[in-house]
């Protein structure tokens, strides 16, 4: 019996550790511990020519901004969410290049931002064949450049 | 519900029927009226201000209208647009400001502060950001090192620009540029004996501005020459290299007509001692051609009383060819010579080569040749 309570608290435990891991997915990150100046900079250098790559001569400029952001963290986050959460007409932004840095640059400069996030929208896009890029991701990658440089701007010198 | 009022933005804020282009200026003041008493607030234009053109004719697009917004160094719009294919169009620039929500279209107003009221057939003609041109850099301060110079000026308070320093000495045809992202550009390989001007601007980064923006105007040119001010630099010294230039030529061009001259003068010379002409014994052979028909041994008979020898072509002899024919002069003095004593076998060479020996003299030396011996004086000679 007491074999049996210990077993049952060992898996308590570990269910305990697993919601609290499915929670961690589902809540959004919050961006705020994150170093900006250095992820200004990752995006000034590459990935700002990988959207532009994405983009493919498509102008921006022909697609309204209609997203905006406040500050620092709440651009990050809206970037997060247009970058890795598929939309009805485009759901598969997650697995491109600029994508993939954005992931990378976010793990390396935000404390406590995991992968798998991005497994977990890599594991959805493996099911479902590539999408040719469409109006409404060039659409989307459009905002994003809006984002991205509305979160440059937000950078004001002393 | 108070009554906002807004001024100092444009220039024309009634209805607009002239065909011309109408320019709206400045910052936005807020006239509030409340129970009669008009309070103004002045909203700097910022990031999230939005601007809008609003037409009472529906169908009249921005395109046709050639709208064009400049955010003029983050602090005053300008707005611009075209009437002139629109005569007689009633049209009206109303301009709101305030936060921007998410895309919300065909919301009625979504622009609250100020309480202004706006049209329902509002259009956006704007997005955030504005096009940007940002103020022409003030206040350029130069501090020189040897073969270097460092350009500085305060930055604008904006994150994304870059600062461009052009510089230009009276040799260089263009300007050359160089970049960084604060104001503090140092241009290096400089000669501190020649003058500079310089001159700076400050531009966007497509990055955080996107593409659609405008370079500030040109700071004031500033030249410098030895680490000294100046008003200018002198132009290229032209004049002064000028006339030696002309002179240097001058002097080159006579020397070459002197020498050219001289070589036509002496061409015939030069002729001469570059292609040597093929000797004509015409000139030196008086009558040889004329009356002899070329017969040089006809001629020799006949001009210069010379007996002719004929070559032995046996008896171990070499026949020598023609330029071996012997010529003697027989001399008219008293003493005469033997001319003609032929000799044969004695003293000539195995090789034929024609020998001389010696007799005793008999009134003169003796020379024997090809077999003839010749008794010679001192008015006598050989030619062999």
């Amino acid at each position: 019996i007491k074999g049996l309570g210990q077993r049952k608290k060992k898996e308590a435990f570990f269910r305990k550790i697993f919601i609290l891991q499915l929670v961690g997915l589902v809540l959004t990150y919050d961006f705020t511990n994150c170093d900006f100046e250095k992820i200004k900079q990752k995006y000034q250098k590459t990935i700002y020519d990988d959207l532009k790559e994405y983009m493919n001569g498509s102008k921006s400029t022909q697609f309204n901004s209609t997203i905006s952001c406040n500050n620092q963290p709440d651009c990050l986050t809206k970037i997060q969410r247009i970058t890795f959460s598929p939309t009805h007409g485009c759901t598969s932004l997650a697995k491109e290049e600029f994508a993939l840095r954005t992931n990378a640059t976010f793990a390396l400069q935000c404390p406590g931002y995991s992968r798998i996030q991005i497994n977990n929208a890599q594991a959805v896009e493996k099911r479902k064949k590539r999408e040719v890029t469409t109006n409404k991701c060039l659409e989307q990658v459009s905002q994003l450049l809006g984002l991205w440089g509305r979160f440059c701007r937000s950078f004001r010198k002393q | 519900m108070s009554h906002a009022q807004t001024t100092g933005f444009l220039q024309y804020q009634s209805v607009l029927t002239d065909a011309a282009i109408a320019v709206g200026w400045g910052s936005v003041d807020i006239d509030n009226q409340s129970n009669g008493i008009w309070t103004r607030n002045r909203l700097p234009l910022g990031e999230e201000t939005g601007v809008h053109l609003s037409q009472s004719l529906v169908g009249v697009h921005r395109e046709a209208l050639q709208v064009q917004i400049i955010w003029f160094n983050f602090e005053t719009v300008r707005v611009t647009w075209n009437v002139s294919e629109h005569s007689g169009t009633n049209l009206t620039f109303l301009y709101t400001f305030g936060q921007r929500e998410e895309s919300r279209p065909n919301a009625a107003r979504y622009f609250q502060r100020g309480g202004l009221s706006v049209s329902t057939q509002e259009v956006t003609l704007c997005r955030v950001p504005f096009s940007v041109k940002p103020a022409s850099p003030g206040d350029l301060a130069f501090l020189w090192r040897p073969e270097e110079v460092t350009v500085t000026c305060p930055d604008l308070p904006y994150d994304g620009l870059l600062y461009e320093v052009q510089h230009r000495s009276t040799f260089d045809t263009s300007w050359q540029s160089k970049q960084e992202d604060t104001c503090n550009v140092t241009i290096e390989g400089l000669d501190a004996q020649k003058c500079y001007c310089f001159r700076a601007r400050v531009k966007t980064t497509e990055a955080s501005y996107g593409p659609d923006t405008y370079p500030s105007d040109w700071s004031q040119v500033t030249c410098w020459h030895g680490g000294q001010p100046r008003d200018s630099c002198p132009d290229k010294p032209v004049n002064a290299k000028f006339p030696k230039f002309i002179l240097i030529c001058s002097l080159v061009t006579l020397l070459t007509l002197c020498l050219l001259l001289l070589s036509l003068w002496k061409l015939g010379r030069v002729r001469k001692l570059l292609i040597p002409s093929v000797p004509d014994p015409k000139s030196s052979f008086s009558g040889l051609f004329e009356q002899h028909r070329g017969n040089f041994q006809e001629w020799i008979k006949d001009t210069q009383n010379v007996a002719q020898l004929h070559k032995m072509g046996s008896g171990g002899e070499r026949d020598c060819g023609p330029e071996d024919v012997l010529v003697v002069q027989l001399a008219k003095t008293p003493t005469t010579v033997d001319a003609l004593t032929p000799r044969t076998g004695e003293g000539e060479s195995s090789g034929g080569s024609p020998q001389l020996a010696r007799r005793a003299p008999q009134g003169g030396d003796m020379v024997s040749v090809g077999g003839f011996t010749f008794v010679m004086n001192d008015s006598s000679y050989v030619t062999l």
